[in-house]
């Protein structure tokens, strides 16, 4: 195994894999500080790009890119009070307080390091939990592996809203498109409509740009601004916000113990992580009365916890094949792409890749903090980039990421009907990732389930493993209901009591 | 109590698919509609269900979602009709690239989109646009050799032409 941690880090420097990580981390950068541009839809933009590349190359391009948004994402919110990603949303609290008192460079520099700190803790976290995880998943066979397919949309579709409904019904429309083209076990043709383009069944990358990018190019062309409409002075004092990290050490380690804690959880996502360090943040300070006006521990907390998840994320997602965020979700269609089944193989025959996404997101971070420092006043300026002068390059990228699929016609016109698809589920309120995840793992699922029920017909419903699954699918789709009932019992007894 | 369709349109959709996908499958073999059947029984329950809260629900309610959300403070027939016009070109550019190929399609989309949408002056529509077909050209043509479909319209026109 230490052959493989150590391999996994030469490899990251090997060609083409190094360039294609710098080329991920600066599109990673920039992706960051543009609000309206999410990580999520930049990595569906960037997943065509890996046809061809080998594993490490894709991940190193793609982790290297999609570890630093959350990174930079804090610069817009402190300078600004946009927040360069919906992760990111957290430190506005306190981060741009601290910039209109005249402390944006501190605050810069606490949100930078805190990061730092957050997605190395976060990476020794899915490096530390390898030994422990490995048994357990060689353990598992057909029969839970198809039962842990189900669960990750259990888990995606309770904790994505407040519709369980909504989420399952997403989830099972994923698995339903996964089953369109020819059957793997019987070459039946299934919901081709006669067109050779459906036969090898729909492709993952026009269905997620579609579903992904095209809303939010809606969005911004209907909020017809530029990014950021205030102006900043120069920076100063990002070296004073470095030491307040060092200063409040304790704070910046279980925040980022909180985000890898939360990454860990499928479907639960960095905005939760960031809200809940915050909160730890403001909890286990002395005055809480300097909250929201611009503490720096406000700060460190969400900056922490935002990079910290990303590692925490990759465990379920590496181990089991359950993506632990909608980024990850996408993520896991780059394994399928670059021939990598995630489960047992990642953690036996392709350890050295699982070692390297950890070293890509150490790496990765390194770099960008390193760079974030050196250029923080140009960098800022970014945000006052116009959305008109973005949009045709959106445009640009998601066409011709469509196309360079399968160099089909049909690709774009997939995209184009996901992307009204999208645009309906977000206006209506339906989530997305459970369709997604569903499409993702649907193959996946269909295999085990077939040779579950061709090896031990209906006995593998009594499998222990398989019921201890079950129960807690059962409890991950009951708990939001739970929740809710006590939430309104609460506040029926608070208008009891104001009455 | 007024009725919600707009909302209850997408649980529609879904169930009337499903109702669709379990249909188109009863004939095949038991392998290959085993999965589907299990996945689309259980969509169309769930759409009907959610068809019926949806249907119930009060106008103005709404289901709080962890996912992206559209910008809120856009007035609603501004922002419907920046949508309409949005989805013009996107949908235009596929038409575009479809009749013209992406080598034409794209400096072309570019171009207008800056000049008559974003309406920036000419030097820095001209400077973009040569920007966009570079990284094009750069990328998907010298580095990537991705073979472009062929322009629908020169194809008709060779063939009017008998060329």
């Amino acid at each position: 195994m230490l052959e493989a941690f150590w391999g996994g880090l030469v490899n990251i420097f090997t060609w083409p894999a190094f360039p294609l990580m710098i080329v991920g981390i600066i599109v990673g950068f920039w992706v960051g500080i543009l609000p309206g541009l999410g990580g999520a839809v930049t990595l569906a933009l960037m997943i065509p790009f890996i046809y061809g590349m080998e594993p490490i190359a894709a991940f190193a391009f793609l982790l290297g890119m999609h570890s630093v948004v959350q990174t930079t994402g804090d610069i817009t919110s402190i300078l600004f009070g946009v927040p360069g990603e919906g992760t990111a949303a957290a430190t506005i609290v306190d981060g741009h307080p601290m910039a209109k008192k005249g402390e944006a460079g501190r605050a810069l520099g606490a949100a930078l390091f805190s990061s730092l700190i957050g997605a190395l803790i976060g990476a020794f976290a899915l490096a530390a939990s390898i030994p422990v995880i490995q048994p357990l998943v060689l353990a598992l066979g057909s029969p839970e592996l198809f039962m842990l397919t189900l669960l990750g949309i259990s888990f995606i579709a309770s904790l994505s809203g407040g519709s369980v409904i909504r989420g399952l019904a997403s989830g099972f429309f994923g698995f339903l498109l996964a089953t369109v083209g020819m059957s793997d076990q019987t070459a039946t043709l299934r919901y081709t409509f006669g067109q050779v383009y459906l036969f090898d069944g729909l492709s993952l990358v026009p269905i997620t740009i579609g579903l992904f990018a095209i809303p939010e190019i809606i969005d911004l062309a209907v909020r017809g601004t530029s990014i950021a409409e205030t102006h900043f002075g120069k920076l100063v004092g990002v070296w004073e916000g470095v030491k307040d990290t060092v200063r409040h050490w304790g704070l910046t380690v279980r925040a980022s113990l909180i985000g890898t804690f939360i990454g860990l959880i499928p479907g639960m996502g960095g905005s939760v992580a960031q809200w809940v360090a915050y909160g730890h943040a403001v909890q286990s300070s002395k005055d809480k009365s300097r909250f929201g006006q611009g503490a720096v521990e406000g700060v460190l907390g969400p900056g922490a916890a935002n990079n910290s998840k990303e590692g925490g994320s990759l465990i379920p997602t590496v181990a089991f094949g359950v993506p632990g965020s909608l980024s990850t979700a996408i993520l896991l269609g780059a394994f399928l792409i670059v021939d990598l089944e995630p489960g047992p193989e990642m953690l036996s025959k392709h350890l050295d890749v699982t070692f390297s996404m950890v070293w890509i997101i150490v790496v990765a971070n390194i770099i960008t903090v390193a760079a974030s420092f050196v250029f923080l006043d140009h960098l800022a300026k970014i945000t006052l980039v116009r959305g008109s002068l973005i949009i045709p390059f959106l445009l640009l990228l998601i066409f011709l990421g469509s196309f360079a699929t399968n160099n089909d016609f049909g690709d774009i016109v997939v995209m184009l009907l996901f992307g009204l698809l999208g645009y309906l589920m977000v206006l209506f309120r339906w989530p997305r990732p459970p369709l997604i995840l569903g499409l993702v793992l649907g193959g996946l699922s269909e295999r085990y389930l077939f040779i579950s029920v061709q090896r031990y017909k209906a006995e593998w419903l009594t499998f222990p493993g398989v019921i201890v699954i079950l129960l807690l699918m059962l409890a991950a789709l009951t708990y939001p209901l739970v929740q809710a009932r006590y939430a309104r019992r609460r506040a029926a007894r608070g208008m009891v009591r104001e009455n | 109590m007024k009725t919600r369709f707009p909302t209850a349109f997408l649980s529609l959709l879904f169930a009337a698919v499903a109702l669709w996908a379990v249909f188109a499958a009863r004939d095949w073999p038991f392998s290959a509609r085993l999965f589907p059947w299990m996945t689309a029984i259980p969509l169309m329950v769930l759409s009907l269900v959610q068809l019926v809260i949806d249907l119930r629900m009060s106008t103005g309610e709404t289901t709080k979602v962890m996912d992206f959300q559209f910008s809120p403070g856009v007035e609603t027939a501004l922002a419907r009709r920046r949508t309409l016009n949005i989805l013009a070109w996107v949908f235009g550019f596929a038409l575009w690239i479809w009749l013209l190929g992406f080598e034409i399609a794209i400096p072309l989309m570019v171009f207008l989109y800056l000049k008559l949408q974003g309406q920036e002056g000419w030097t820095l529509s001209a400077v973009l646009t040569v920007v966009a077909y570079v990284f094009f050209w750069g990328i998907f043509d010298r580095l990537l050799h991705l073979p472009m479909p062929e322009a629908r319209l020169f194809m008709w026109t060779e063939r009017l032409l008998g060329w």
